[in-house]
């Protein structure tokens, strides 16, 4: 009796109680990740290193990004929860540990669309084209030749983890479930090897590392980062972006997925792009005065910018995103 | 009594205890009508751009008004923006609220604040349902659940997205919370909102405002709205991001031309909301000549 009273009253403190602050997202799984369904099709898992896209239909399943080795098994898990159909492509859409983790876990999970038989007819190794019969992992070349090294040398990461099929120009497109989808490269921006992922049909954008709703922009020098490059892919996402006109309090929107953080419309895109563009005009200002780079930290021309982007301590700094660009507008001076 | 008896009883106040510590009291007070503004703390009349005097602003919170650029509503996207829910407190129009019932319980289970041309329609959920998950897309709207606590309604509202919370001066980010209280005394009612914001704002901005039961309000509903070419240099450079370099922006000193009030009051910040705020200023303020044109009314109608 004791028990039954107890449960009677757990139901109904749980079924009446509660106001906005009390209650918990319906989404959080016991996995500690998070999965948030953006379209009937579509779903981001977070919470696993960089945000993953899900897209599902009747041919398999299609992952952006594929988050970090650590978090791989509870992301198959997700997967599984969503979906019995198997994994047919990983999309990179950088070299980021937490972006690219899961390639090996994921792809072996999956299973390649190409037949493999034919292709090991035609000469060419099957392992090689099938990727051993899992999912295949794309990715631009720039993010294979900065996770690979040349023969002899220690590669950045394992053999297991690269991509299995790389282009090398400005798009690769194809069709599947029914979706238009196109691989973007967009050259030296967050690095050089990023890609935008555009889900024609869905309306869903996966922007990758270009945007990161919790700081300023990473631009990763070492791996062929600029602010400009950085930009300029913003402006690009803002000309694939649709938002909700004429009729603005529909629902209906182009969605963009950041690698971290939470999903943008193009209203949010447009403050980040902004907010990014406004300090480089600044700091751009101040290049143009002479000024140092300690003056031009001492002007802090993040403010405005900085509680809502800008960290002090971490692996990315308020700092070292004003060097950064701080650098490449003095270097580009110095050229006139 | 028997045992059994006893039982059931202590049961009973059981549940009686649990409900009343822990749940909401649903609907105790109707809110529905159409409710006159009989103030209005944002003056769509006056002249000057930049007048932060009594917003709590943070540091970002100023930088990011005094860069702001009226040119930036002319990019096709910005045209049609609206407001965040706070704009309830400080826009021009009438509130227009009512309850959603549940189809089958007749139970309700959302008020709704109708939406004007520029603002979204806030939904107060009373349900007690979940909030969406922090990786969420922000609504112009939110998120926002509420319960009765006695006569008033109580109501915390997240996930907006950026927005003005007064017009074109000062801002709200995605981050910010707003807390409304409603209290209808009679055909009364008085909204608070208390808007919290780790971006923009160093405290919490409360603004008070009373409404008039009035079945001929003014009410300006939402409708659809297409933005036009209004500066061919957006179009011409969609990159190009109006806005003023620290230090810059011209509309600085206005305020202070035609007032005489002191620029420091006019940027704003925490201090300038309290009423000691007064004494500070007492030596700085030199009250200006008879205000003659311009002076924050609506224009005169033509002369006969």
């Amino acid at each position: 009796m004791r028990r039954t009273v107890g449960l009677w009253l757990a139901a109904m403190v749980f079924a009446f109680g509660g106001p906005a602050r009390r209650a918990v997202a319906q989404d959080q799984s016991n996995s500690g990740l998070t999965v948030v369904q953006l379209r009937p099709n579509f779903y981001v898992i977070a919470g696993a290193g960089g945000n993953i896209v899900v897209e599902l239909g009747s041919e398999g399943v299609i992952l952006v990004d594929s988050g970090s080795t650590e978090s791989s098994d509870r992301v198959l898990a997700e997967i599984r929860r969503l979906t019995p159909l198997p994994i047919r492509y990983i999309i990179n859409t950088s070299m980021e540990a937490d972006h690219v983790g899961g390639n090996e876990k994921l792809a072996k999970a999956g299973l390649s669309i190409l037949a493999g038989n034919i292709v090991a007819g035609a000469g060419l190794s099957e392992d090689l084209i099938t990727n051993a019969g899992g999912a295949s992992v794309l990715a631009h070349e720039n993010v294979l030749t900065r996770m690979s090294a040349p023969t002899g040398r220690q590669p950045l990461f394992p053999l297991a983890l690269w991509p299995t099929k790389t282009f090398a120009f400005r798009m690769y497109s194809m069709y599947l479930n029914g979706e238009g989808i196109q691989v973007i490269h967009q050259p030296a921006a967050h690095t050089d090897g990023d890609t935008i992922v555009f889900f024609r049909r869905g309306d869903v954008i996966a922007t990758g590392d270009i945007i990161d709703t919790t700081r300023f922009p990473v631009i990763d020098v070492k791996r062929g980062g600029t602010i400009q490059g950085e930009i300029d892919a913003l402006n690009r996402l803002m000309d694939l972006s649709i938002h909700n006109l004429p009729i603005q309090w529909h629902a209906d929107r182009t969605l963009l997925v950041p690698g971290h953080g939470h999903v943008y419309d193009k209203l949010d895109l447009l403050e980040y792009r902004d907010a990014i563009t406004i300090v480089r005009d600044r700091i751009q200002s101040l290049v143009t005065e002479g000024k140092s780079l300690d003056q031009v930290k001492a002007a802090n021309p993040t403010l405005g910018y900085r509680s809502q982007y800008g960290a002090d301590s971490g692996a990315w700094t308020t700092d070292m995103f004003v060097d950064v660009i701080y650098r490449e507008l003095a270097a580009k001076q110095g050229k006139r | 009594m028997s045992r059994k008896t006893l039982s059931r009883a202590r049961f009973a106040a059981l549940i009686v205890a649990a409900t009343a510590s822990a749940a909401p009291v649903l609907a105790q007070i109707d809110l529905s009508g159409s409710w006159a503004r009989r103030g209005q703390a944002d003056n769509g009349y006056t002249r000057e751009q930049i007048d932060l005097l009594g917003i709590p602003l943070s540091e970002d919170g100023r930088a990011k008004a005094l860069s702001y650029n009226i040119a930036s509503l002319s990019a096709t996207e910005r045209q049609c923006q609206m407001y965040p829910p706070f704009y309830a407190l400080t826009g021009p129009f009438a509130l227009q609220i009512s309850g959603e019932q549940d189809p089958i319980t007749q139970k309700l289970v959302a008020w709704k604040i109708a939406g004007w041309i520029d603002r979204d329609v806030t939904t107060i959920w009373m349900d007690g349902r979940p909030r969406p998950s922090e990786y969420a897309l922000h609504s112009h709207g939110g998120f926002t659940s509420g319960e009765w606590e006695g006569d008033a309604l109580t109501a915390v509202g997240i996930q907006f997205k950026l927005g003005d919370m007064k017009r074109h001066r000062a801002f709200s980010s995605d981050r910010a919370t707003l807390t409304y209280r409603f209290n209808r005394h009679g055909d009364i009612l008085t909204l608070t909102g208390i808007l919290e914001d780790p971006v923009y704002l160093a405290e919490p901005y409360v603004l008070t405002d009373v409404f008039k039961l009035d079945p001929n309000a003014n009410l300006l509903p939402l409708t659809a709205c297409e933005p036009i070419e209004e500066l061919p240099s957006l179009h011409q450079n969609p990159g190009l991001v109006p806005h003023y370099l620290p230090g810059k922006n011209p509309f600085v000193n206005e305020v202070t031309e035609h007032h005489n009030i002191p620029l420091e009051a006019v940027m704003g910040g925490p201090d300038t909301m309290y009423p000691e705020y007064r004494k500070k200023l007492k030596d700085k303020y030199v009250m200006p000549p008879p205000c003659s044109a311009g002076c924050g009314g609506p224009p005169a109608p033509p002369a006969r």
